[in-house]
């Protein structure tokens, strides 16, 4: 029990309250997208009807990577990037680095591959600035749209970075002035909604969630204002900071110092023994290969792999390019293992929740619903003491229109991506046009109905989109269940599955009787009867 | 494999132990007006170590995803177990 006095009790109310009121929609909907955004990697393969390889990076790469090496300028191969797609096909990025005018910082520039592993024919090739390439493939417009959303809100860089750092700042805060608020945590740490008063079982439902899912608000909280700032703001920070400045002594204390240039030609050591002695090493197979300097004397692969199983973090290994030799691993941060790179490597996992597979991913979903619902229930309980003014009755109907429209928008632009994959019309433009028109329905249904229905009617909406989502996949050239089983395309039916289920979920919330309505001002209730 | 179901067997058995505690809380039972009953501190403070005896011990035996994975599967256990209100006592 935190003994606090009564005068600031209530600063920290305030505190706890008004952060929610100025940033507690946005931060739902960084949350929620977030939560979504976990099982990115699946909701791609699903959006691309399956996988054409189950595992691109398992396959046999050398010939292919052979093959393709002449066919692309000499300044490209400075550095090739290999991994697999949510399609299943082999992707390679053959690059340089150079001054991008339009930005007028050191940008990738080069050609990406993407190749059907199956007969190693080249599915589509796009040559351009990194942000441009890796975003022209139309296949991966779905889960792109929603990690976005989920890391910039969409916003210029560095800006939307910025603003979702500060997000999870809030959530910080948030989780904070709530533990100490709370003075019988621990007491209550059971204590299930009261049925006599429907006030305080509102109440009773934000402090249990609030207090269960509290370790992970802080740890979501900071790994994600981590990711959003470290690369924006900190590095930059650091560089003024502790190395005066100079961000090349920066650099090669972060990521090592670069080796002595060689620009003889050399032949490369097979790839394919390489990344074997690698996934021998790391018990997994890899999920990226980065080679500098191809076709060189001094050429590097570094091997990445993801976490086997029991651990947290995975590992990258590094071999000379021209004879194959192994030269061991290479830490995430700095040039030797150290306590700085144990805690930079523990952010990924914490926050991506992808160290487990499927059973890691569900929980991490899980916890952040569970944020949205403390979100969400604690706008409604700061508003249902405020319900009588208009201001905040209108903000009212915002906090309905953001909790239902997020997933609205997002099915939405679901639906738009897969017509506008089957008509051949740009599916990056139509699934953020599918996002933003959905958004505008659920406005005009925010504004017009009165706030009653307003609840119901975007639940129906919600559980018709998602029901409907399977069926919009399939009509539009999308595997049926049998196909995708069949080739062991277990993601596509278990989207598919997951659609229906929430669909049913939110229309039998729809149409059950609607408790939540008691927060709900007495005027406006009986307005509507 | 055996990482995976000794991560399962461990968020099995802290969840049991979470649903006696909640069974027995004296915060919840006079919140929902049921009748005290005979369980002592000691026997809720064995039932906490043994709720989060199977978390260390992942963590003693190296497994640190599954200590990390139990943390989070206990997280949302524990809020389900405690969400549901028990059956009201018959007056």
């Amino acid at each position: 029990m935190i003994a606090l006095s009564k005068q600031r009790t209530r600063r920290l109310v305030a505190v706890h309250g008004w952060s929610a009121v100025v940033f507690g929609l946005f931060l739902y909907v960084v949350i929620l997208t977030g939560a979504i955004a976990v099982f990115s990697q699946e909701i791609g393969i699903w959006s691309a009807g399956g996988k054409r390889v189950a595992e691109p990076m398992a396959q046999e790469i050398d010939s292919v990577l052979r093959d393709l090496s002449p066919q692309v300028p000499e300044t490209y191969l400075e550095d090739v990037g290999v991994w697999g797609s949510a399609a299943g096909n082999l992707v390679a990025w053959f690059h340089t680095h150079k001054n991008n005018p339009d930005s007028g910082q050191i940008e990738d520039y080069g050609k990406l591959i993407e190749i059907d592993l199956n007969n190693g024919s080249v599915l589509a090739s796009y040559e351009g600035w990194g942000e441009q390439v890796f975003h022209a493939n139309p296949v991966s417009a779905l889960d792109d749209f929603i990690v976005d959303l989920h890391v910039n809100l969409h916003a210029p860089s560095p800006w939307g970075l910025y603003a979702t750092g500060i997000l999870g700042f809030v959530m910080l805060v948030a989780a904070i002035s709530g533990l100490l608020m709370h003075r019988h945590m621990i007491k209550d740490v059971f204590l299930s909604p009261r049925r006599d008063n429907p006030g305080v079982a509102k109440r009773d439902r934000h402090v249990l969630a609030g207090t269960w899912s509290l370790l992970f608000s802080f740890i979501l909280g900071f790994t994600g204002a981590f990711f959003s700032f470290a690369g924006a703001l900190g590095l930059p920070l650091v560089a003024v900071t502790a190395f005066g400045g100079d961000q090349v002594a920066m650099i090669e204390t972060l990521v090592g110092a670069p080796q002595v240039e060689d620009a003889t030609p050399a032949p490369m050591a097979n790839l394919d023994a390489m990344k074997a002695q690698s996934s021998a090493l790391a018990k997994s197979t890899p999920t990226f290969i980065s080679i500098q300097h191809w076709g060189r004397a001094d050429a590097q692969v570094q091997i990445f792999h993801p976490a086997p199983a029991g651990h947290l973090n995975g590992s990258t290994h590094v071999f000379a390019g021209g004879d194959g030799g192994y030269k061991g691993t290479k830490p995430q941060l700095g040039n030797a293992p150290s306590a700085g790179n144990a805690v930079f490597s523990l952010m990924g996992p914490l926050h991506f929740g992808h160290f487990a597979g499927v059973f890691s991913k569900i929980i991490w979903v899980c916890l952040g619903l569970a944020s949205c619902y403390v979100i969400a229930s604690g706008m409604r309980l700061w508003l249902q003491k405020r319900s009588k003014r208009l201001l905040w009755q209108r903000l009212g109907r915002g906090v309905d229109m953001t909790v239902y429209g997020t997933p609205i928008g997002l099915a939405g632009a679901a639906h738009a991506f897969f017509f506008a994959l089957a008509s051949g019309n740009s599916a990056h433009g139509w699934t953020a046009l599918g996002f933003l028109g959905w958004a505008a329905v659920v406005i005009f249904i925010g504004w017009v109905l009165p706030w009653q229905r307003v609840n119901i009617a975007l639940k129906v909406l919600l559980a018709l989109l998602l029901l409907t989502l399977p069926i919009t996949r399939l009509l539009c050239g999308g595997p049926d269940w049998f196909t995708a089983l069949e080739v062991g395309d277990i993601a596509v039916v278990g989207i598919d599955l997951l659609m229906l289920a929430a669909g049913v979920f939110y229309l039998v919330c729809g149409f059950a009787v609607n408790k939540t309505q008691a927060w709900l001002p007495r005027s406006s209730a009986e307005a509507v009867q | 494999m055996t990482f995976l179901w000794s991560t399962l067997l461990s968020c099995f058995v802290s969840a049991l132990c979470l649903v006696w505690l909640a069974r027995y809380n004296p915060r919840r039972r006079r919140a929902h007006g049921l009748p005290k009953v005979d369980h002592t501190i000691f026997a809720s403070r064995i039932l906490l170590v043994l709720s989060i005896a199977p978390g260390v011990a992942l963590l003693l035996l190296g497994h640190s995803a599954g200590f990390v994975l139990w943390l989070g599967a206990i997280s949302i256990l524990g809020w389900w177990v405690a969400a549901f209100p028990p059956k009201r006592a018959s007056r």
